[in-house]
């Protein structure tokens, strides 16, 4: 979960630009005071993507924005926060994604993803008080209690009411015993286990295996480091100090078909055009090899440096 | 097209108007015959010229400036803030939470003295004027308020109708006053129901210290009845001195203050409802509580359990002085919590304000929920006013409340 902090900084960049696009026009000569690469190859709109800023995907641009509510928030909640309908409209007014607009109402539920204990040897305990049902993704989440402080987290398969979690930062010797619903460092546990909510660095919060009825595997463990087979089938080589949660992730219950055309137009989903169709998983599979492992060795790179346009 | 005939042609209209505007300003000029004037007869005008009145400027005073106060501009503003507890509260674990920050051992059921006198009185036509203070509060009463929106989960995508008619807040508390009504009846056979005071909204509390930090519990009940003589004690001091054994619930990894916020506007001192400490009926009898919002069971139960406490610490703080710990004499008082059709009969005894160790004496109280004096459901649709079916009266219910409003007033054997 970026916080709201994060949350203002990147929003507040959307009017700049960043040099990273390679921005490709030849009409671009007029912008010639500004330091921007120009090539050959061209389109209008291949300039139009590299307008955008670089907003992170985790914000919801397309259906729903919050990023009026979070920014006036300057502490963490429990109350869910209304939302406005963007339609599909990014911050600049336009059409980022189509076919999405109507719908039912949603709100917002702050969802904490970084689970680490009070210290590196004391883990922290909290108790389930409630599984709650989210409209802004497929998983299901918890809402649990320490102390006098309640946050949500995304609930496992058999969690219920009362249940007692924990989530540590501790990497003993031996390799721990592993509950459901706790979460442990990847060096901690053994191998073979099922996980979700992995992160990619160490204090970064889960990003992996998040959506509803998603695990992952840790497969082995090399000089501290942990390998695992994320849903996509791919592995990845993260950091041992990476935390994950044991189990996999919820899924709501009742039925997800789609009966009839009108149950798309609730959720928020245009119908398409009668022309063309990108093909989906039932028309079937391409036999390809399996993708390459990917490591993650060092955290991305801070964004470059930043130029205004506008004066 | 042919536009010559309508262009050509002569609008009637706007010929009769002007017409119009010679014709209704012709005067006709009064004519007196000359013989008349001869005669000497003076006339005078009838309708003399108006003569045009000075207008006089109405004073319209400048709208006043009355901008809303800021919190630290507020009448009860303190600076530090207070956790406080009052009828919105909804405490996660409950009556767990509210047994361990009042020190008290929970029973369920009814106690003895209240058990005792179920059934040993009636009133003529008893069971006819329940199931007409029922009819009044749901159904025959003339409000037509919007109706809170209904949610049906089983099939979100199902729009109701807007409804109007009765809210749950008027419907429970004109239930209560009704049945109090009728419980009045039997002043003529015991002599203290004539001497008891009935008040609506009157502001009970105390503040509470807990593992030192301080706790505002208060609470405006619907109505509350105040005897002349004190509530006798519901367990003997022989049981009293078995609850030492009792152990308080474990609820940890939670705090006890889970869910209690902390407000700047309070007032630090206790409410015991009466100012003069000589008045004649002010002892604490039964406090009648009304839900306005749905709550869940576990919430019912703790905000019964916390007023009853804060209601006898304020009595006995008046009574023995600010610093008492040990009593020396326990304190009884009674609750009802209703929703408009459920009820629950808590009875609660003080026994110690010593709550810094969970060892030692505890509180008792009494907690029978869950009584339903009769089933209303709700139609599937549409049309609640018309198609509200209320079946099931039970008449044992009834009994129940008649019991707690005598306890006290007749003796048991």
């Amino acid at each position: 979960m970026a916080t709201p902090a994060k949350l203002c900084n990147i929003l507040r960049g959307i009017t700049r630009l960043s040099l990273d696009y390679s921005i490709t026009l030849s009409s671009l000569n007029s912008f010639a005071g500004s330091q921007i690469h120009t090539s050959a190859a061209c389109s209008a709109s291949k300039f139009k993507r590299a307008m955008r800023p670089n907003v992170d995907t985790s914000l919801g641009m397309g259906r729903t924005r919050y990023d009026k509510v979070v920014e006036s928030m300057d502490k963490y909640t429990v109350r869910p926060l209304k939302m406005h309908n963007g339609a599909g409209r990014g911050p600049d007014g336009r059409i980022w994604t189509h076919g999405i607009g109507g719908g039912a109402k949603r709100n917002f539920r702050m969802v904490d993803f970084v689970r680490k204990g009070i210290n590196e040897t004391e883990p922290l305990v909290e108790k389930v008080d409630t599984i709650i049902y989210d409209p802004n993704r497929s998983a299901i989440l918890a809402l649990v209690a320490s102390g006098t402080h309640k946050r949500y987290i995304i609930a496992t398969e058999n969690m219920k009411k009362g249940d007692i979690i924990k989530s540590s930062s501790h990497i003993p010797r031996m390799a721990v015993k592993p509950r459901e619903g706790d979460s442990h460092p990847l060096g901690a546990l053994p191998i073979n286990t099922i996980v979700c909510c992995i992160e990619l660095f160490p204090g970064q919060g889960g990003i992996l295996a998040r959506a509803g009825n998603s695990s992952g595997q840790l497969i082995r463990k090399v000089d501290g480091r942990c390998i695992i087979k994320i849903p996509s089938k791919r592995e990845i080589n993260v950091s041992e100090h990476c935390v994950a949660t044991v189990g996999r992730t919820m899924l709501k219950e009742g039925r997800d078909v789609i009966g009839k055309a009108g149950r798309n137009r609730w959720l928020g989903i245009r119908p398409q055009s009668g022309l063309w169709h990108r093909k989906t998983g039932r028309f079937g599979r391409k036999l390809r090899a399996p993708p390459a492992m990917v490591t993650y060795n060092k955290p991305k790179p801070p964004p470059p440096t930043i130029y205004q346009f506008s004066s | 097209m042919r536009l010559t005939i309508s262009l050509q042609r002569t609008s009637m209209t706007w010929l009769k108007k002007q017409l119009w505007k010679v014709k209704k300003n012709y005067k006709v000029e009064n004519v007196i015959p000359m013989a008349v004037y001869e005669k000497g007869i003076n006339f005078e005008n009838p309708t003399p010229n108006k003569t045009k009145t000075k207008r006089v400027p109405i004073h319209i005073p400048p709208p006043l400036s009355n901008p809303r106060k800021t919190l630290k501009e507020q009448k009860y503003y303190n600076e530090e803030p207070m956790l406080t507890f009052n009828q919105s509260t909804k405490m996660m674990e409950g009556l767990k939470q509210a047994c361990i920050l009042t020190k008290t051992m929970p029973i369920e059921g009814l106690p003895d003295s209240v058990h005792d006198l179920i059934g040993k009185e009636s009133i003529p036509y008893q069971d006819e004027l329940v199931q007409r203070a029922i009819m009044q509060a749901n159904v025959w009463h003339t409000d037509m308020d919007k109706m809170p929106k209904r949610i049906n989960k089983q099939k979100p995508g199902w729009r109701f109708k807007a409804e109007w008619g009765i809210k749950l807040e008027n419907r429970s508390s004109m239930l209560v006053w009704d049945l109090l009504r009728i419980c009045g009846v039997l002043g003529g056979k015991y002599s203290d129901l004539t001497l008891r005071r009935l008040t609506k909204n009157q502001l009970t509390g105390c503040i509470h210290t807990f593992e030192n930090r301080q706790i505002n519990i208060s609470n405006a009940s619907e109505a509350q009845v105040w005897a002349p003589r004190p509530l006798p004690q519901a367990m003997n001091t022989e049981d009293v001195d078995s609850t030492v054994t009792h152990q308080l619930p474990d609820i940890f990894p939670v705090s006890p203050f889970i869910d209690l916020p902390l407000v700047h506007l309070y007032e630090n001192k206790t409410h015991t409802g009466w100012s003069n400490p000589k008045a004649d009926s002010r002892f604490p009898h039964t406090m009648y509580i009304t839900d306005n919002k749905w709550a869940k069971p576990e919430h019912k139960d703790a905000r019964a359990l916390m007023f009853l406490f804060a209601q006898a610490v304020a009595h006995s703080k008046e009574k023995y002085g600010m610093n008492i710990r040990q009593l020396p004499e326990p304190i009884t008082n009674q609750c009802v919590y209703t929703d408009g059709a459920k009820f629950n009969f808590v009875t609660f005894q003080l026994n110690t304000l010593d709550t810094s160790n969970p060892d030692g004496i505890k509180n008792v109280v009494w907690i029978d929920r869950d009584n339903e004096l009769y089933d209303r459901q709700l139609p599937f649709t549409q049309m609640m006013t018309r198609r509200t079916k209320y079946l099931d009266y039970d008449s044992a219910i009834f009994q129940k409340f008649l019991a707690m409003y005598l306890s006290g007033a007749v003796l048991t054997q």
